[in-house]
């Protein structure tokens, strides 16, 4: 089946040794990449099913080919990417932490722009911009499927375990280094200045929208406001009302105070925040067991 | 690898349901196999060894994922005394992760109507499976990885199971690798009942 997490894996490492074979300093590296990237990420959710990778249209025959069933008419059609990519920051809590779907997003942009236009995108890329996220990407879905990094990247892996390393250690110095310079420039204003900034902040309409948290911010102490993804809706429960508690993932941060931004999980742990936080969801009771009773509407 | 001496088909048809469900190939549920008989792809060991001894290999290889247990009853063990080699590699997985290098293990299974790539090694760390078949794999990045997998699998102890009519063996499809001895008779009348399970 040529959506099997093997199959498509396997698949994976062939264009990782085409980008070898074209050479570090090849933009055909970073294209042969990126397509390994596609391909080791949909083998990751192929390991949980090959149904994730199925585009549900086409009256669940693309699921039905993902289930065994021969298709009864055409090719069978996936997913597209960037619909890989909110997946697995669902199923997989480190891709999400560390803004793995952002990056995975950003190079297939890259790749369809290699692809289907006339630009050239991977010409004047620096490796530097995107290596090591990529070693990281691929060694947490490697983690994830419970293989060793080294099945993908061969005798690349050593130097990938090093720029992995680099890059976390960037990150934890970047996010200190960016509250550094917001709680110095904060220091420096003047009191009447700061007691209106935090005035400001406090009354920031981002805090009371859904899915954002306010928590006191790591540079200056006012209100700031963290926002994520939703990742886990809780059963129903029922108090004066029907509601769900919703468990979200910050993954940004943003001070109107003293204008500290933090842009990734990992930045915000790296900070020492708190990066899971809960909201209640009012649920609609007709909404909620309405499509249970959708078929015998139907046919009265 | 799991014997069963002297027992009727029931017996046997009801020992082979607790190890699974059954799959299914092109002729149904159970398969009777003998030597020479033709093949409905055109792609079978048989197309090409004919009435020769088989090279080692997993079952049903080309397919996405290879049934898990293979189960063969004898209904007659043949004039030729025609043995089956069973080479059991559960033990060695890693040892032939080494040989292999997963760098190099990348395969192209190609007589096929959906070509798809594949490799020797599969599943995850501490559950490791393998596919082999050298006849329908071929290599993509190092064509001498046939020969080293070929070296190490001859290195492993060689079980040969003498057939006596009425006995069932049940071997793991995905840990170890199997093939048909010799004969120096004509003796297409050696009858194995073969199950695929999933």
């Amino acid at each position: 089946m040529i959506w099997s997490s093997e199959s498509l894996f396997a698949k994976a490492k062939l264009f990782y040794v085409k980008a070898q074979q074209a050479g570090i300093g090849s933009p055909d590296f970073a294209l042969n990449a990126a397509l390994c990237l596609e391909l080791l990420s949909r083998s990751a959710l192929s390991y949980v099913s090959p149904v994730l990778n199925a585009d549900p249209q086409n009256e669940g025959q693309n699921i039905m080919f993902a289930l065994g069933f021969p298709i009864k008419k055409g090719f069978p059609r996936s997913i597209p990417f960037h619909s890989v990519t909110i997946r697995l920051q669902q199923i997989i809590e480190e891709y999400q932490k560390k803004a793995c779907g952002e990056f995975s997003d950003y190079f297939a942009g890259l790749r369809n722009e290699e692809l289907h236009t006339g630009g050239a995108p991977f010409q004047n890329l620096k490796n530097a911009e995107w290596l090591p996220k990529f070693y990281q990407t691929v060694g947490i879905l490697c983690t994830f499927m419970k293989k060793n990094i080294k099945e993908v990247l061969g005798s690349d892996y050593k130097e990938a375990q090093h720029l992995i390393s680099e890059l976390e250690e960037s990150v934890k110095s970047k996010a200190k280094e960016k509250i550094g310079k917001s709680k110095a420039a904060f220091d420096a204003l003047s009191t009447e200045t700061k007691i209106e900034k935090i005035t400001l902040a406090k009354a920031d309409v981002s805090h009371a929208r859904w899915g954002f948290a306010i928590i006191s911010c790591p540079a200056c102490g006012s209100d700031a406001a963290l926002n994520g993804l939703r990742v886990k809706s809780g059963d129903p429960q029922y108090d004066d009302g029907l509601y769900s508690v919703v468990t979200f993932r910050a993954s940004k941060l943003n001070c109107k105070a003293c204008g500290l931004e933090l842009t990734s999980t990992s930045e915000l742990i790296s900070a020492g925040l708190d990066v899971s936080y809960t909201q209640k969801e009012e649920l609609d009771l007709h909404d909620y067991f309405q499509p249970e009773y959708q078929d015998e509407y139907n046919n009265m | 690898m799991w014997i069963h001496r002297q027992i009727d088909e029931s017996e046997a048809e009801r020992i082979i349901s607790k190890y699974g469900e059954r799959d299914v190939n092109n002729y149904g549920e159970t398969e009777i196999i003998f030597p020479g008989k033709p093949s409905k792809s055109g792609h079978s060991l048989t197309d090409k060894y004919g009435m020769g001894a088989f090279p080692l290999h997993t079952d049903v290889a080309y397919w996405s994922t290879p049934a898990r247990y293979l189960a063969f009853y004898c209904l007659n063990p043949g004039e030729g005394k025609r043995t089956t080699q069973i080479v059991n590699l559960e033990n060695h997985l890693e040892e032939l992760v080494e040989v292999v290098d997963h760098a190099n293990d990348l395969f192209i299974i190609r007589p096929r109507s959906k070509p798809f790539y594949t490799q020797i090694i599969n599943g995850s760390i501490g559950h490791r499976w393998i596919r082999w078949d050298p006849e329908i794999m071929t290599p993509v990045i190092d064509s001498d990885i046939k020969i080293r997998v070929e070296h190490f699998i001859m290195d492993q102890n060689v079980y040969e199971i003498e057939w006596e009519s009425r006995m069932l063996v049940i071997i793991n499809n995905r840990t170890s690798v199997h093939g048909r001895g010799q004969s120096a008779v004509n003796d297409s009348n050696r009858m194995l009942k073969r199950i695929l399970i999933k």
